[in-house]
């Protein structure tokens, strides 16, 4: 089970970059972190996804080239270069809250994340968790990897409910 | 401040430096500024380096050769000969001096010689005028006033006169040019020069009609000049010649005349220049921005009979005529538009001469199908305010955004000051599960399904002003969806064919 602490950490950033309207940021190269912003991208929250070195690659070397190698050497430097978008000058990804909390995990099984992918409200282990709301989406940790909870929901598998986005 | 002291401040910069070699710094004099900004502390550097020409490479012989070669080339043979034929030797004398006296390479460094956009197309042409550097002349004339004239039949006349002297002056010009095309084209087709015109006299001609008289006629023959040509004695015409030359003449003009006739522009109108000179102002109104007096026109007095309006009879206070002509409404759409006071407030302004009391008062307003507005309105009438306010929230009407006209956007939450709203849509035939003040605000804007809960304060005017709020800022679904790249559809309307309650 990998700390979820990097993760909350991305997400404050997240909500950070896109309250100052920036066009490119970087987090920690981790495989969570990774496997979070690869979810957002599938859902079109993020434009790019490119893992590179500590200076920040053009837009058009994010959308075409392959990620640079890792190394032994250049592996402590890499970072996760992530675009973000913004449509009718506004960001399409403003709100990044956690819900588990490095203190308190909190899993979720099919049947209650059916009830929250319809909007409803459940009651888990660690207490109760609102349902998605219009243009929310809600992202799972499994055993398949970071899914949004549609995703996780359609593949019938439950798991550690990470943050939601919107 | 007296005199003497600037001119001290102004020298005492040298004074204190021819001071500082031999007494002690202490004693100079100040040196003030003219100005009371801070003074600045060293000279001011443009942050840009200065590049210069020879920095550039603009210096070097070869680029001036080359520069000169392409801007200021030197006359080649063919264009001195085409000078010989048009300049006397004399002339052409001066003009070599005067190429020799200057040097292209003075020209190339001192002389400006734009190539930008804007530059003027010519270097000093003053036949024609410019109206971006040369002074229009000045008209002789004055502005008059138009009389009007009483008498019609005779203005009709006198008009109609005017306009068919400007037609036929019209048509004999047409008909002229056309006679100019014709010469022209046989000059032009024949081999040998037997029109004794140039093509520049031509062309003054085709401008200018009138001209015609001079060249073509002259004063003591009164024969048309082409057919001969007197200066030589071998360049005599014979009579086949002149013949066949007539004949050459007739067809072409013969074919300018069918042109003439078959073209669309064989309808003879008057210029504009032509009709305003017989306008009431004349030629003068052509060259002046400025408008003459019309004089005293007769007026529309009597002429219009005054429709009752039937709306006045209804709004007799005219308390709806501002509004009518804001909103365009009719008076019974204003007056079915539904409005609700949802907040009165006593207000007391405490001053020394005692309270003064007036009324403030929030109104919504909405039409039942999707669109609301708030006002709000103060006075100390309490009849005034609740229909300033009314008038306001008429006028403010927006519309909202609607779920299938019953229900809002997914949960919208707002706040105003201690006030937060929780606004929730809900499916259909869940009713209006709302507070008093908000039930009304849903029932002028057209809401028949929602709940909401108010966690916090429920004070009256802010929970009527967050609800508006939220209700004005609703997630867009289709934005959203644009912004993410994604498809949108919604499920409820595509299962069943949309037959979904």
């Amino acid at each position: 089970m990998p700390s979820i602490l990097n993760v909350a950490n991305m997400a404050s950033h997240l909500r950070n970059v896109s309250k100052a309207r920036l066009g490119i940021t970087s987090v920690k190269n981790t495989k969570y972190n990774m496997r979070l912003a690869l979810a957002l991208h599938r859902s079109g929250f993020i434009s790019n996804v490119y893992r590179g070195g500590p200076t920040p690659p053009t837009l058009e070397e994010m959308a075409s080239s392959p990620p640079e190698v890792v190394t032994n050497l250049n592996a402590a430097q890499m970072r996760l270069w992530l675009g973000m978008k913004y449509w009718d000058g506004k960001p399409v990804l403003s709100e990044v809250t956690m819900i588990s909390k490095p203190k308190r995990i909190m899993t979720v099984g099919i049947d209650q994340l059916a009830k929250l992918t319809r909007g409803f409200s459940a009651k888990l282990d660690g207490g109760v968790v609102q349902g998605l709301n219009l243009g929310e989406c809600m992202y799972v940790g499994t055993d398949k990897g970071v899914l949004e909870a549609r995703e996780a929901l359609a593949r019938k598998v439950g798991g550690v409910l990470i943050c939601r986005a919107s | 401040m007296s005199v003497a002291r600037p001119t001290r401040s102004l020298l005492g910069k040298y004074i204190a430096s021819a001071a500082t070699q031999s007494r002690s710094p202490a004693s100079a004099v100040v040196c003030r500024q003219f100005h009371s900004s801070a003074p600045c502390q060293k000279k001011r550097r443009s942050q840009f380096r200065n590049v210069k020409a020879e920095e550039l490479g603009l210096l070097k012989p070869d680029t001036m050769e080359k520069y000169q070669k392409e801007h200021l080339p030197d006359y080649t043979p063919e264009e001195l000969e085409l000078l010989r034929q048009k300049y006397t030797p004399e002339q052409m004398e001066a003009l070599e001096a005067a190429e020799q006296a200057v040097n292209p390479g003075d020209i190339a460094i001192q002389g400006r010689l734009r190539d930008d956009l804007f530059r003027p197309k010519y270097i000093e042409d003053f036949t024609v005028m410019d109206p971006r550097y040369d002074l229009k002349p000045e008209l002789k004339g004055t502005l008059r006033e138009h009389k009007w004239d009483d008498n019609e039949e005779r203005f009709e006349e006198e008009f109609l006169d005017k306009f068919s002297k400007v037609m036929e002056k019209g048509t004999n010009n047409q008909l002229t040019r056309a006679m100019i095309r014709a010469l022209r084209r046989v000059k032009t087709s024949q081999g040998r020069d037997m029109i004794d015109l140039t093509e520049a006299e031509l062309n003054d001609m085709e401008k200018d009609p009138s001209l015609l008289e001079k060249y073509l006629v002259g004063p003591d023959e009164r024969e048309p000049k082409y057919k001969e040509k007197e200066t030589d004695a071998d360049d005599f015409l014979t009579r086949a010649q002149a013949l066949k030359l007539d004949e050459m003449v007739e067809a072409a003009w013969q074919k300018e005349l069918n042109l003439l006739s078959n073209s669309k522009h064989a309808e003879l109108k008057p210029s504009t220049f032509e009709l305003e000179e017989d306008g009431p102002t004349g030629r003068v109104r052509l060259h002046t921005a400025e408008a003459v007096e019309l004089g005293k026109v007769p007026g529309v007095a009597g002429l219009y009979k005054t429709s009752a309006d039937e709306d006045d009879a209804k709004d007799d206070m005219g308390q709806y005529t501002e509004l009518k002509q804001l909103t365009g409404m009719s008076l019974s759409e204003l007056k079915s538009i539904y409005n609700k006071t949802l907040v009165i407030r006593h207000v007391h302004n405490q001053t020394r001469l005692g309270k003064i009391r007036s009324i403030s008062a929030m109104v919504i307003a909405g039409n039942g199908n999707g669109r609301l507005g708030l006002g709000v309105g103060k006075s100390t009438q309490m009849d005034v305010a609740v229909n300033t306010a009314t008038m306001l929230a008429i006028r403010n009407m927006k519309p909202i955004r609607r779920y299938e006209n019953r229900t809002i956007y997914g949960n919208i939450t707002s706040k105003v000051s201690g006030t937060v709203v929780e606004l929730a849509a809900r499916p259909p035939g869940f009713g209006l599960r709302v507070p008093s003040r908000l039930f009304e605000m849903c029932r002028a804007a057209g809401l028949h399904d929602l709940a909401v809960h108010m966690p916090r304060s429920k004070n009256p005017m802010n929970t009527v002003k967050a609800t508006y709020n939220a209700l004005m800022n609703q997630p867009d679904p289709e934005e959203i969806a644009i912004g993410r790249g994604k498809k949108l559809v919604d499920a409820r309307k595509v299962y069943y064919g949309g037959a979904v309650l």
